[in-house]
């Protein structure tokens, strides 16, 4: 039984004309400590499957079973303590809390966890240990989404959600990002599990699966993966 | 560890001090000076009740209209477990501006007296005064007052506790500290006082103490039912002694009277008898011997042979004379029918002899004959016997025959003054209506005797002034009243439970404290939805977040418990900052206004947990839940929706179409009134509160100058006199009418006290036609009860059981107090009075010619408008506070919501900066809306402050007060609350041009709203 479990996964969106099938019967299986690139158009669905496995979106049918769980049957009490546990989220647009130093922001992800992993050392490993003092508004785009990934990954989550992290980036700070995602799996052993648009990702993943109009049309294994630090674009 | 987000609270707090400080100071204040209230009323009450023994307050008064036995009350006494004290008083005007003292002696046992200053008065010349009205009318130590023309010098300021609010009369609405005082004269200096206007008053108290007032009521109600069989037992004692008497004096009379008509019968039958004989003697003798021998033979049937031969047989003539009679007829000397003329002289007996045999040979009764002789007579002369008979008794012919005939109701009259059947009425007033209907006991036809007397008297046979003085002394008595002055009469009953002179200072402090918390409550409910909204917007602002939060573990109450935090905390803060302040500022000034207003002993502040409970425990309750029930509900909202910025629950936002038409400018406000629409509702609820606040406290000036003017305008008449007694004046202005005074049954109202007027015929004071067998009722107790013409309106005795109804036959306009109007007629008859009953009179003079010891009460302009006059005075204070209160609401609000909508639109106002708007022109697209809104919620708020105020009048002050004050809010109430308000966001726009104008452009760069 894989560590991370999707089967028959449906979704839709709309009625009548604008019915819309967002995901139709997707199955995935993710092993513990791999990265998986969901990757796709906009509107392939790969966003929508990564809140349903992230459980902040429901599916229509289907499952996702985590370790054995199956989300579906969680109520929200239990749904939450469920993130709380297993997961970690990276998005886009960052979402720090404004009046928080960088170092109070990642204790915010400190302070669910059981086990957090110890904040300064995080922080030396993100490069944002000088920063740790200034508040999101002061930082650069890159060391803002460092952050963000540290209070991801602070409580030491089973796995990680990145949602386009690099998506508002420029090159090297993606990089760089991508790096760093790379190094925490390493490191922590994290399962990452990240949505993208970039093609040229896909090279650092375990497991690639392709996505359009809501269908998995191409799933790749990759037997060697490239270092993030060497992708290009 | 602790949760990180805990941190945010000081840096929000220090990023929005602003806004924080303000709804601080406010809650500080507002708490502050609630607490304060409540601390200062706990202090109050608390001083009270411990009063109650200390100064040993009465349980009730009774006051009497004349001394009463001792028996009575030591019956009382008995009866109700209770001690009596003399608390007697006299009442004098004092100056020249209607000023009323009512005078006690120094009291030693009951409502003992506090001297505020200076000492109690030793000689006579001395007087102690309440410190209120001393203060009132700046009367100190030392000055000299004068009283019925005597000065007294002010030895001390006193004050007690039965006059603690100095309430003339219960049934006042206000109380009057200007015009009405209480003061202490030394035994000697009381007794000394004219006691024209002493009122016999008694204090008294339990000898058990009552748990409540529903005790007290109860205690208060035996005690009643006691009153009433003990008083009345009383008075119709005194009812039948004084009948009795009078039935005694009666039958005296009426047995002088029973032998004075039986010699005026016997002499009078006698005369007519005498007189009768004389003049059928009279008659007769008119007659020629051959008319009397006509009428006999005539009235005997027989011939006159017959009759002859019969006399000459009854003559007795001897043989001799016999045989001379036959020889003379036989000789031709005597002709046959000369016969008994020569018998006669044979017989040598008289003509009267003969007329006598014939009479017997006749075979008829003297009386027939004379019956017939006299009718012949009577015939011959053409007159009749009456006239004969009163021809002999020197009387006219009419008035014998109307003597003859009354005197054949003679008997029947008699009997009517039978002093062996009088018997004077057993006196029970259940069974008769008034003590006076013993009366109709006692009811001799004397109409009928006094008629039979003048028939005597018209025949001159008789003189009946004898007679006439027996009926006299009798009329005179069955005209006697009961002298009502030995009756006693209950003027004044009042319970402590009920006496507001007592009481009000505590009831008012209980009943301001309901409405003061009430408006806490509102307000701290209007500052929650504030919180509300400006949390709701803050989740808005950081939607992104909050869904990474919740997609990362974060529970919906941990985040919720963090939005709460922070206005939970300042609330507690400033809850517990105004407690420490209301315990040691601002009592000071609570203080500072019950000394203005009551005249109460000295008192310390004490801290209550009852202040802590309402003004800290129950605020942060009701800023707990609606705060909580708002982020609460959009917290609910999924992690997902937060992410996608989808902060409505169900979906995405609908967008409003506005027609292009529209101008730019137009469509581009609209859109902010849409976006900000809960923001401008709790402006529009915290506008209106402030507003009802604003109105309430300017609402009262021009109420009691609106008032005054109304009550001038519907008086009566200038004077209006209330006496003692029924005195009358030779003023031609003058005009007699009645009142009394009865109490409302209504139990929805506070019970009132009710003028009862019954108006003269024609009144040239009262106009008004008044429906006969309706009243006019006054147009207070019409609004005040919700009366309407054709109701029915039950009203009882105030100190009695007894109900009136009345319907309502109309209005009259009569602001001064609450009022109905009869008719003299129906009001004589509905209570029961004499035809000349009065009680005073309605007069534009003043009437000159009336003793002062007579009057009981004037009544003028200034009397009437007295209310208005102290309503003035003790609410001026408070009402300027509502007005400040209301002006601070409107400030924190506007200041607080506007930013609120400034803050929201940032990144879109950088934005227009960086497209080219001037400063101006932003202002005009984000703070024009809000002004519009300002203006309109102050516009709505007037009908809507109607709506309130009026419900709150009828719903609070005329349930919960006795009397009556119109609902008037001057125009220019509303006019000052408006530009108040405009004012006030005025102030507040200025401050948000300027904090518009800081805001970088490079806002508008931004991602996000950091």
């Amino acid at each position: 039984m894989s560590f991370v479990e999707i089967k028959g996964i449906k979704k839709h969106f709309g009625q009548g004309d604008s019915y819309v099938d967002a995901l139709s019967d997707v199955n995935m299986d993710i092993e513990k400590g791999q990265i998986v690139v969901l990757l796709g158009p906009s509107g392939s669905g790969k966003s929508t499957l990564l809140n349903i496995i992230g459980a902040i979106e429901d599916a229509d049918g289907g499952y996702v079973a985590i370790d054995g769980e199956k989300i579906e049957d969680m109520k929200e009490k239990r749904l939450t303590l469920y993130r709380r546990k297993h997961l970690g989220y990276v998005f886009q647009m960052y979402n720090l809390i404004p009046n928080l130093t960088v170092r109070e922001n990642i204790e915010v992800g400190a302070y669910l966890g059981k086990d957090s992993l110890n904040v300064d050392e995080l922080m030396k490993t993100l490069g944002i240990y000088e920063q740790r003092n200034k508040i999101p508004s002061q930082l650069s785009g890159g060391q803002q989404q460092r952050t963000s990934i540290g209070r991801a990954i602070v409580k030491n989550p089973d796995i990680l959600l990145c949602d386009e992290p690099t998506g508002a980036l420029d090159y090297g700070t993606s990089k760089e990002i991508l790096k760093l995602i790379e190094d925490i799996n390493k490191q922590y052993g994290s399962t990452v599990i990240m949505v993208t648009h970039n093609d040229a990702i896909k090279n650092m993943a375990d497991k690639v699966y392709k996505l359009r109009d809501g269908k998995i049309i191409k799933e790749i294994t990759n037997e060697e993966k490239i270092p993030a630090a060497e992708l290009e674009w | 560890m602790k949760n990180p987000l805990n941190k945010r609270y000081l840096r929000e707090l220090k990023g929005d001090i602003g806004k924080y400080i303000a709804i601080f100071l406010f809650l500080v204040f507002f708490i502050g000076v609630m607490s304060g209230f409540l601390v200062t009323n706990n202090s109050v009450a608390k001083t009270f009740n411990e009063g109650l023994e200390k100064y040993r307050v009465e349980d009730g008064h009774i006051t009497f209209n004349i001394i009463p036995d001792g028996e009575i009350l030591e019956k009382l006494s008995d009866e109700n477990d209770l001690t009596f004290y003399e608390l007697f008083y006299k009442e004098e005007d004092v100056g020249n501006e209607n000023h009323t003292l009512r005078i006690y002696k120094n009291r030693d046992d009951i409502n003992l007296l506090v001297f505020h200053e200076g000492r109690a008065a030793k000689s006579a010349d001395e007087i102690a005064i309440d410190r209120m009205y001393a203060a009132n009318n700046k009367i100190k130590v030392g000055d000299r007052i004068t009283i019925r023309d005597k000065e007294y010098k002010v030895t001390g300021l006193s004050s007690v506790p039965d006059y603690a609010c100095l309430y003339e009369s219960n049934s006042d609405m206000m109380f009057d500290a200007i015009t009405f005082g209480v003061a202490f004269l030394s035994d000697e200096g009381y007794k000394k006082m004219s006691d024209a206007h002493e009122s016999v008053n008694y204090a008294w108290v339990y000898n058990k103490k009552y748990a409540d007032d529903n005790e007290a009521k109860k205690r208060s109600d035996d005690l009643i039912d006691s009153l009433e069989d003990t008083i009345k037992e009383y008075d119709e004692a005194q009812v039948q002694s004084q009948v009795n008497s009078l039935y005694e004096k009666a039958k005296e009379i009426a047995k002088t009277l029973e032998t004075q008509f039986e010699d005026a019968s016997d002499t009078i039958e006698n005369k007519i008898t005498r007189a009768a004989s004389r003049a059928g003697e009279k008659a007769i003798a008119s007659l020629s011997a051959e008319e009397i021998k006509n009428v006999i033979v005539s009235k005997s049937g027989k011939s006159e042979e017959e009759l002859s031969s019969k006399t000459l047989e009854l003559l007795g003539l001897t043989d001799e004379q016999k045989m001379q009679l036959q020889s003379m007829v036989m000789s031709g000397k005597v002709k046959s029918e000369e016969m008994l003329g020569a018998a006669l002289k044979l017989s040598g007996k008289t003509e009267d002899d003969l007329m006598g045999l014939f009479i017997k040979a006749s075979g008829l009764s003297e009386n027939t004959v004379a019956s017939a002789l006299m009718q012949k007579a009577v015939d011959k002369q053409g007159t009749s016997i009456d006239a004969l008979v009163a021809a002999q008794l020197g009387t006219t012919t009419s008035a014998y025959r109307a003597l003859t005939e009354a005197f054949e109701n003679a008997e029947d009259m008699l009997s009517d003054v039978d002093a062996d059947s009088m018997e004077a009425p057993v006196i029970n007033f259940d069974e008769l209506n008034s003590e006076k209907d013993y009366e109709n006991e006692m009811d001799f036809d004397l109409d009928e005797i006094y008629s039979i007397l003048d028939k005597i008297d018209a025949t001159g046979i008789y003189n009946t002034d004898e007679i006439r003085n027996s009926l006299s002394q009798l009329k005179t008595l069955m005209n006697t009243e009961i002298d009502d002055s030995l009756l006693i009469d209950v003027k004044d009953y009042l319970p402590r439970y009920l006496n507001k002179a007592i009481n009000f200072v505590i009831d008012d402090a209980s009943g301001d404290e309901a409405g003061a918390m009430l408006m806490l409550y509102i307000i701290i409910a209007v500052i929650a939805f504030m919180y509300a909204v400006t949390t709701s917007n803050t989740i808005t602002k950081e939607a992104g977040v909050i869904g990474t939060l919740r997609a990362s573990g974060y529970s919906r109450g941990e985040l919720t418990r963090h939005y709460l935090v922070l206005p939970m905390i300042i609330t507690l803060i400033g809850a517990l900052i105004g407690n420490v302040l209301g315990y040691f500022l601002f009592p000071l000034a609570f203080k500072r206004v019950y000394f203005l207003n009551y005249s109460i002993a000295p008192f310390e502040v004490c801290w209550t947990p009852k202040a802590f409970l309402l003004t800290t425990l129950i605020p942060l309750a009701i800023m707990f839940v609606i705060v909580l029930a708002v982020i609460s509900k959009k917290l609910r909202i999924r992690p997902l929706n937060f992410l996608r910025g989808e902060v409505k629950k169900h979906g995405k936002k609908k967008v409003v179409r506005l027609p292009s038409k529209f101008p730019f400018f137009g469509r581009f406000r609209t859109r902010i009134l849409f976006q900000n629409l809960s923001s401008y509702l709790v402006l529009f609820l915290g506008i209106f509160a402030a507003a009802i606040m604003a109105v309430f406290g300017s609402m009262f000036g021009p109420l009691i100058d609106d008032y005054t003017v109304l009550v001038q305008e519907t008086k009566i008449a200038e004077y209006q006199y209330v006496l003692m007694d029924e005195v009358e004046t030779e003023n031609k202005d003058a005009e007699k009418y009645c009142i009394t005074t009865l109490n409302t049954t209504d139990e929805k109202y506070v019970l009132d006290d009710i003028g009862v007027y019954g108006i003269s015929e024609d009144s040239k004071y009262i106009t008004k036609d008044i429906p006969e067998n309706t009243v006019l009722v006054s147009n207070g107790y019409m609004e005040k009860f919700g009366l309407s013409e054709g109701d029915k309106i039950k009203l009882k005795e105030p100190y009695g059981t007894k109900e009136y109804t009345f319907t309502v036959g109309g209005e009259y306009t009569y602001d001064a107090a609450l009022s109905i109007f009869m008719n003299r007629a129906d009001y004589l008859k509905a209570f029961d009075e004499d035809k000349d009953y009065f009680t005073g009179y309605f007069s534009h003079e003043k009437l000159d010619d009336i003793d002062q010891d007579d009057i009981a009460a004037v009544i003028t302009e200034a009397d009437l408008a007295k209310i208005a006059t102290q309503l003035g005075n003790s609410m001026g204070a408070m009402m300027s506070a509502f007005s400040g209160l209301g002006a601070v609401l409107f400030l924190l609000l506007m200041y607080i919501l506007t930013k609120q909508v400034i803050e929201k639109n940032t990144k879109s106002i950088a934005l227009t900066k960086i497209l080219g708007f001037t400063n101006g022109e932003i202002g005009k697209l984000y703070l024009l809306i809000t002004s519009l809104v300002v203006l309109a919620s102050l516009l709505i708020s007037i009908p809507l402050i109607d709506v309130a105020l009026r419900w709150m009048f009828h719903s609070y002050m005329y349930t919960e007060m006795s009397g009556y004050i119109p609902y008037i809010i001057d125009n220019s109430c509303y006019v000052r609350m408006v530009v108040m308000g405009i004012v006030c966001y005025a102030l507040v726009a200025i401050g948000m041009m300027i904090k518009l104008g800081k805001i970088p452009k490079g806002e508008a760069l931004k991602n996000q709203e950091l």
